[in-house]
């Protein structure tokens, strides 16, 4: 024990009692089940566009001076994926051969049937099946922030209890995870923790009796019990309010989604949904709709996510970005075209393409559809059984 | 006049049988037996008539009764022949939107917490002129416990909740409190969970503090966030 001292000592000792309750090997006698599904703390992040994505946010090469205002001198080519700068510069240096295309041909071209094929795996929720194929010890496995459900209005049925979870305020969520401020007149963890369990009972005959209509609040009780069960986890919302330049707690615009994306992940979520709307840009014919869009409103709070969560935290998480929406925008007026590609991020990623379309906007007829979506976000997120299937997409690292 | 009142009295008894035939047949309704033909979530009768109901049984199940006609087109499908049949006064049940909750805590507790307002954003915000379904979620509901923690301990300032909870004084006053949250009589099971919570929390030492959690955890139950 020479050169340590008995603080020294202390401090390592509870380092360690810290690292085994944050660890996903615990045992259930710490802080729940826990299941090392995976190697290490993994999130799935779906940054949707509601309405479609732009090719040339996938595979611009394929229109330099033909299309979309595409030259030379608006792309990055990072490793053979090319794509607009606008996008590009979201992404940090670091990362950037952590960057990959897949192709969709999944043959849809309307909205409706395109935003809820997207996200099915047979009769099943897609992001719940992978959520719950994570494993991990989050007590909230799947979330929505700044809304309530899937795009078109979808709200998923649980699998294998776990239910998507909606989030819409940083301080209430932050209250969840880490507990409020002790005042005589503010709840206590342990007590609330207590108290939703006596709801939850107190609530069963109401709920069997509306099993479809009170299905929000079944799971809403049994995801509340969860989160109050963990140890705590110390957040503070002004440091979120500063990276990405937020002043109030509502997750109500882009910049407010990347940041609860980024508390979810941090607080062991497996998969979340951030979504942005205004992207069915009929007549964007110079692709200048689409470009201005990202400019101004996703490349700075998506830069300080992809720097803070999959850059600079690639030793303690792998954490995987996919950027898609409904559809890829056809020629010449950026109408409805029936396949698209998922712009996808991660460590586990490398730079590769699948989804490069032709100057038409076609993929080739092998391409994979909508299942092959999943198998590879499974694949990238390193679980040990693929409920998806194989990986058809040659783009891991 | 003997050819006159014949006349009469046959067309007499045609007026007869048409009044006799079933009227709901003409508009395509059927009988719902004793139950409240304005509410069909409301408590029915005996719900047992001859119109395809089976004596006996629970009027509120489905297959108890045949409601709905089969449409059948072409190939004679039915097309409605895979929807299944709802129970009557089933899944009725709405969660309460948060534009709600503050007459709803008022009138429980006659107050409102004051950080009430700032709250809003942890129950979703719906954008102005447009209607979307509430819901629940596990941050919402933690948020409303907590509300409701801090509007119960602030108006539990009566002598009854100075002492601890006892077995006889937990179950009255849980009963009580959910009796004015739900505005409806509790199950004994359900005055059970409540008493059963308050009596368990024998590490807060504080005695108003444990009432709080019991009129909170009633709070936070479906009888008062639901309607």
């Amino acid at each position: 024990m020479k050169g340590v001292s008995r603080r020294g000592f202390l401090k390592a000792v509870g380092a360690g009692a810290g690292a085994a309750i944050g660890t996903r090997l615990a045992g259930k006698s710490f802080i729940g089940e826990a299941r090392a599904a995976t190697p290490e703390p993994t999130s799935v992040v779906v940054i949707f566009l509601n309405g479609g994505i732009n090719a040339i946010f996938t595979g611009a090469d394929a229109f330099t001076n033909t299309a979309f205002g595409v030259t030379a001198n608006n792309v990055t080519n990072m490793g053979g994926v090319v794509i607009d700068n606008s996008l590009a510069q979201a992404i940090p240096q670091g990362i950037r051969n952590r960057v990959a295309s897949i192709g969709i041909r999944h043959g849809i071209s309307d909205h409706g049937n395109a935003q809820r094929s997207l996200f099915m795996s047979g009769n099943q929720s897609a992001p719940l099946v992978l959520a719950n194929a994570i494993g991990g010890s989050g007590a909230i496995k799947a979330a929505v922030v700044g809304g309530n459900s899937l795009p078109n209005g979808v709200r998923p049925a649980p699998v294998n209890g776990v239910s998507l979870q909606p989030i819409t305020d940083m301080r209430a969520t932050i209250e969840a995870v880490a507990g409020a401020e002790n005042a005589p007149n503010r709840a206590d963890r342990e007590g609330s923790a207590k108290g939703i369990v006596a709801a939850q009972e107190m609530s069963k005959n109401v709920v069997a009796k509306h099993g479809s209509s009170l299905a929000s609040i079944n799971e809403g009780l049994a995801a509340a019990i969860e989160t109050l069960k963990k140890p705590v986890q110390p957040f503070n919302v002004q440091d979120f309010n500063q990276a990405y330049g937020l002043n109030g707690t509502a997750v109500n615009n882009f910049a407010a989604r990347m940041a609860a994306a980024e508390l979810m992940v941090r607080s062991g979520t497996n998969f979340v949904f951030v979504q942005d709307g205004g992207w069915d840009t009929h007549g964007d014919r110079n692709g200048n709709t689409v470009r201005n869009m990202v400019n101004q409103r996703i490349r700075p709070p998506l830069n300080t996510f992809l720097t803070r969560m999959v850059q600079n935290a690639a030793d303690e998480r792998n954490v995987i970005v996919a950027i898609f929406g409904d559809f890829h925008r056809s020629l010449p007026g950026s109408d409805h075209q029936a396949n698209l590609a998922a712009l996808v991020i991660g460590k586990t990623l490398r730079n590769a393409t699948t989804g490069k379309t032709d100057a038409r906007v076609g993929l080739p007829p092998n391409t994979p559809g909508i299942p092959g979506l999943w198998q590879l976000l499974a694949a990238a997120a390193k679980v040990d059984q693929n409920p998806f299937g194989n990986n058809p997409h040659n783009v891991l690292a | 006049m003997m050819k006159a009142l014949f006349a009469s009295t046959i067309v007499s008894l045609f007026m007869v049988a048409c009044v006799m035939e079933d009227t709901n047949s003409l508009t395509g309704s059927r009988s719902r037996g004793g139950g409240d033909g304005d509410d069909p979530g409301g408590e029915v009768g005996d719900g047992i008539d001859d119109d395809g109901t089976t004596p006996g049984a629970d009027p509120t199940q489905p297959g108890t009764c045949e409601l709905g006609k089969p449409h059948p087109g072409f190939a004679n499908f039915d097309f409605v022949s895979d929807r299944k049949a709802g129970a009557i006064g089933e899944n009725r049940r709405r969660v309460k939107p948060f534009s709600a909750l503050r007459t709803e805590f008022r009138r429980a507790l006659g107050t409102v917490p004051a950080s009430f307002d700032q709250s809003a954003a942890a129950f979703g915000e719906t954008p102005a002129r447009w209607y979307s379904e509430p819901t629940a979620g596990a941050v919402s509901l933690n948020t409303t416990y907590n509300l409701a923690f801090t509007a119960c301990y602030d108006t539990m300032t009566g002598p009854e909740f100075e002492q601890a909870p006892t077995a006889e004084t937990a179950q009255a006053e849980c009963a009580k409190m959910q009796r004015k949250f739900w505005q409806r009589t509790a199950t004994p099971d359900e005055v059970k969970a409540c008493a059963d919570f308050a009596l368990s929390l024998t590490e807060e030492t504080v005695a108003r503090r444990r009432w709080a959690h019991a009129c909170a955890s009633i709070m936070t139950s479906a009888g008062f966030t639901t309607y």
